[in-house]
């Protein structure tokens, strides 16, 4: 008995095929055999699994088609006559034992009938999948609404929808070695780059893993730096962004059975735009740039900076403000190191229970958590006012990043920074903020350096990082790794005014 | 190879932060072990000793709400009661404070003192030694404002502020304000290490007491000049000189003059927006002479006069040679009395001199103080009125009489 087929050619005595298919099967309550007669008199069976293919289709279409067949079927002739008889668009000839059960676990019927060394496999998968929604984590005011299902078919269709050209090209790999999970490496050929291309296949190819159950798999597979608290590729549920990463050059990297999708290289600036910058007015998508990158920095360091100004420099402070932090932090009996991290930790244990609880209990856990933090925790004489104030702002302020991962990683590292500080004052969260610094310029994503454009300068494309330039002015793509090709993605003198001349003319 | 790698990097991180906790010491110092010093008073105690007096911010009786602190932080509390006065004497500041430390259960901190006031024997007695600690200590503001004060400076500490959190902050806001006289210790440090020999300081005088029963409210008034000769006090001059002192420093910055222009009745007003002073310093023949060049600009704020500011040139014309005449006049009376009675150089004089004549400078510097007093000065002011205003509303009487 063994549960993986071997490269065995498919005999010709039907009741072989059937042995080491029920072999291969055993134990296996899902797989259905079939015996039916062609034409009454040739002994054949299909083979598929419940659930996953089209029932009606098969009872309908197949079962009586074949029932009726009154043609002989040969090993020259058997695939003109099926095509002919069958009204199915996807039909293969297989010819071994383990094609026809990869084919079987994808999710086709196929088909062994007595006298012929070959089994057909019909393409009439059907299983119960989710509805196309919007993506929950990344909803936008202005913007299409569908998000990525699992179904890679259906988020397939849904790039092929938005990029029309030929040139779209989707690369099939099955990685794992018992899920055979599919994984596609969509580029368009022509704009991407060949070596990121050749890069990321060989990255791909090389993944040699029991199961991928998710893309997060095959990102920590692929990754430059995995020790790294940063994303170095970006994730996202939303066809148009992938879209857009595909049109500015990079690639993106389907996996089956899940809503999102890979796309590399990525930089910090990729991880805090979001598309509606793109789809809003130029002037806002720019402020609220800016505001991201603001509270980037908040995020990071606002309990810190607090933490290190109160214990060590306390001269710092505008008087005024002193005296009344002074006042709220009389009772308080923990330094302000203990009193931020109670709060922090708190804060992020709060926030991982509002996730992971059920909506309706949620609300209440997020309420009561508002109300432990905030009333309770002050008027319990625990913790001070500002303190409440710095730890609120700095949650608000991770969840300003479109990027969840990204936000994920500050949110982490202002931990140690506060520990930092909290020992050695300002100097302590200087040396936090160059060692993140440091790291930020040593990371790479697929060659592109994390910091790119603002290191290595690149003057030409700060504006779609300093600022979000008008549509018309983004003429060229941003340069990535490799020779670029087709640099170009837009005509010049795309500024649109009205036409020139006489008015009543 | 690579696990081990790796085991030795975690390894490494670990040690490195064990390293941060096993010194055992934690340098830290919160804000609940401050004692916050809002102000400070130095007096003299007597031949050898000083008084140093600091005002202390008390967090607890501001806090309101019975104790339990936190999220309800009331209005209430601020003003009476949230801060204490507390004083020991000593050699210097230095030796003071540390007696004043042992007297504390907290941390004195220096680095919230925005007022500093020198009593007023202090002051004539000399108060370089005490400028040197504020200036020498790390913690004490560069920033901090400096005051001398009639009578012991500990009463001006004391007392309530009406409108302001407390004492200091209040005289603070004075002097931020720029109406009167204002010197912060850096500027103090300035005027006495340089070549002038002298300085000023604002005055401090305290309004008598609003009743019987409650000695202590009343408020510090500030409106002269305190004079110095090198670091010791010589004398006080009154608000019109402290003007004079201003203009000559090019220092004034919000005044309201008002002048009687000829040919009408009434008085007009007119705001400062802004005044540029230069002091040109000349040597001819051995004769030292300065002059004043005051540029002002003014607006229109009241016309109260016959004077008709929007259609006649020639009353406009007026106006500005009366405020000419007025400016004039504040410069010349206080350089009378500085200059002439106190002999203080307190206008940086000397400086000009020296950038301007650094050879003559250099010869005569010994000298300067007797040359300074008969420096001969000519006073050049220039005041425009730019804004007369859009109309003019008279009072009927007036314009009548003048026809």
């Amino acid at each position: 008995m063994k549960a993986t087929a071997d490269s065995q050619p498919i005999s010709s005595a039907m009741e072989d095929n059937y042995k080491t298919l029920c072999d291969i099967y055993s134990k296996c309550n899902d797989i259905i055999f079939r015996e039916l007669k062609i034409g009454g008199k040739t002994e054949s069976f299909l083979v598929f699994i419940d659930g996953m293919v089209n029932v009606e289709v098969l009872d309908l279409h197949i079962v009586r088609c074949l029932q009726h067949l009154t043609e002989p079927l040969t090993n020259e002739n058997c695939m003109e006559v099926l095509g002919g008889e069958l009204s199915i668009s996807n039909l293969l000839s297989v010819e071994s034992i383990e094609d026809a059960v990869s084919h079987i676990g994808m999710g086709c019927i196929t088909l062994f009938v007595n006298g012929i060394t070959l089994c057909f496999s019909m393409g009439l998968a059907k299983w119960e999948k989710r509805g196309i929604e919007e993506p929950a984590a990344e909803s936008v005011v202005r913007g299409p609404r569908e998000g990525f299902t699992e179904t890679m078919s259906v988020n397939r269709a849904m790039l092929r929808r938005k990029i029309k050209t030929p040139a779209l090209k989707m690369v099939p790999y099955r990685l794992g070695r018992q899920t055979h999970t599919e994984v596609n490496l969509t580029y368009i050929e022509g704009i991407a780059s060949e070596a990121l291309v050749n890069e990321a296949d060989d990255r791909i190819s090389g993944i040699d893993i029991d199961g991928i159950l998710e893309s997060g798999y095959v990102e920590g597979l692929i990754e430059d730096s995995p020790f790294s608290p940063f994303p170095q590729m970006q994730v996202t549920e939303r066809p148009d962004v992938v879209s857009a990463a595909l049109l500015e050059g990079r690639v993106a990297i389907l996996v089956d059975g899940t809503p999102f999708v890979l796309i590399a290289p990525a930089t910090l600036f990729t991880m805090m735009q979001s598309p509606e910058d793109y789809y809003q007015r130029f002037y806002i998508g720019t402020l609220i740039r800016w505001l991201r990158y603001l509270f980037f920095i908040t995020t990071l360091i606002l309990p810190s900076l607090y933490v290190a100004i109160l214990t060590f420099h306390q001269e710092m402070v505008p008087t005024s403000l002193l005296l009344s932090i002074a006042k709220s932090r009389e009772d308080i009996p923990f330094p302000a190191l203990v009193e931020a991290l109670l709060m922090e930790v708190s804060f992020e244990a709060l926030r991982e229970a509002g996730v992971r609880l059920p909506k309706q209990v949620g609300a209440a856990v997020s309420i009561v958590g508002a109300l432990v933090i905030g009333q309770a925790a002050t008027s319990a004489g625990l913790v001070s006012a500002p303190m409440v104030m710095v730890v609120a702002i700095t949650g608000i302020a991770s969840f300003m990043m479109p990027q969840y991962s990204a936000g994920i990683a500050i949110r982490m590292l202002r931990f140690p920074i506060m520990f930092l500080s909290g020992v050695l004052g300002l100097l302590g969260l200087m040396l936090g903020i160059i060692f993140i610094v440091v790291h930020l310029c040593s990371l790479r994503s697929f060659g592109v350096p994390y910091l790119q454009p603002i290191a290595p300068m690149k003057g030409n494309e700060m504006k779609d990082v300093l600022a979000r330039s008008p549509i018309w002015m983004q003429r060229r793509r941003p340069k990535l790794t490799g020779r670029p090709n087709n640099v170009n993605r837009q005509a010049p003198g795309m500024k649109p005014e009205p036409p020139k001349g006489n008015e009543s003319s | 190879m690579r696990g081990r790698r790796t085991a030795r990097i975690v390894l490494l991180m670990m040690v490195l932060l064990g390293a941060l906790p096993l010194a055992g010491c934690w340098d830290r110092t919160e804000v609940n072990d401050l004692g916050l010093i809002t102000g400070a008073a130095i007096d003299k105690y007597n031949d050898n000793l000083i008084s140093l007096s600091v005002q202390i911010f008390i967090p607890r009786a501001a806090a309101g709400g019975g104790g339990t602190g936190g999220m309800e932080m009331s209005g209430k509390g601020g003003g009476a009661g949230s801060t204490f006065v507390h004083s020991a004497t000593g050699e210097n500041i230095a030796d003071a404070l540390s007696h004043l430390q042992e007297k504390m259960p907290r941390k004195l901190f220096w680095g919230h003192a925005e007022v500093i006031i020198f009593g007023e024997e202090q002051a004539r007695s000399g108060i370089g030694d005490d400028v040197d600690y504020l200036m020498r200590a790390p913690q004490p503001r560069e920033r901090a404002y400096i005051y001398v004060c009639s009578g012991k400076a500990r009463k001006s500490l004391e007392m309530q502020a009406v409108l302001e959190r407390d004492s200091s902050e209040a005289l603070r806001e004075i002097a931020k304000s720029k109406a009167s006289m204002s010197v912060t210790m850096t500027e103090l440090a300035q005027m006495l290490t340089d070549q002038s020999g002298g300085a000023a300081l604002p005055w401090l005088r305290q309004n008598p007491a609003r009743s019987k029963h409650n000695p202590d409210s009343t408020s510090n008034y500030t409106n002269g000049t305190a004079i110095f000769k090198g670091d010791r006090m010589i004398g006080v001059v009154d608000e019109g000189v402290t003007r004079g002192i201003l203009w000559l420093r090019n220092e004034i910055s919000n005044a309201v003059i008002t002048v009687t222009p000829k040919g009408s009745r009434g008085t007009v007003s007119a705001k400062l927006l802004r005044s540029k002073t230069r002091l040109i310093p000349h040597i001819k023949d051995g004769n030292w002479s300065m002059t004043v060049r005051i540029h002002v600009e003014t607006a229109a704020l009241q016309n109260a006069s016959s004077a008709n500011l929007l259609s006649s040139p020639v009353d406009v014309k007026n106006v500005e040679a009366a405020m000419n005449a007025e400016i004039s006049d504040r410069v010349k009376q206080s350089l009378k009395k500085v200059q002439k009675d106190m002999k203080s150089d307190v206008f940086d004089f000397a400086g000009e001199f020296h950038r301007a004549y650094p050879k003559e400078w250099h010869r005569n510097k010994a000298r300067w103080d007797d040359i300074f007093p008969r420096i001969e000065i000519k006073v050049e002011p220039d005041a425009r009125l730019l804004r007369p205003g859009l109309t003019n509303v008279q009072s009927t009487t007036k314009a009548g009489e003048e026809q």
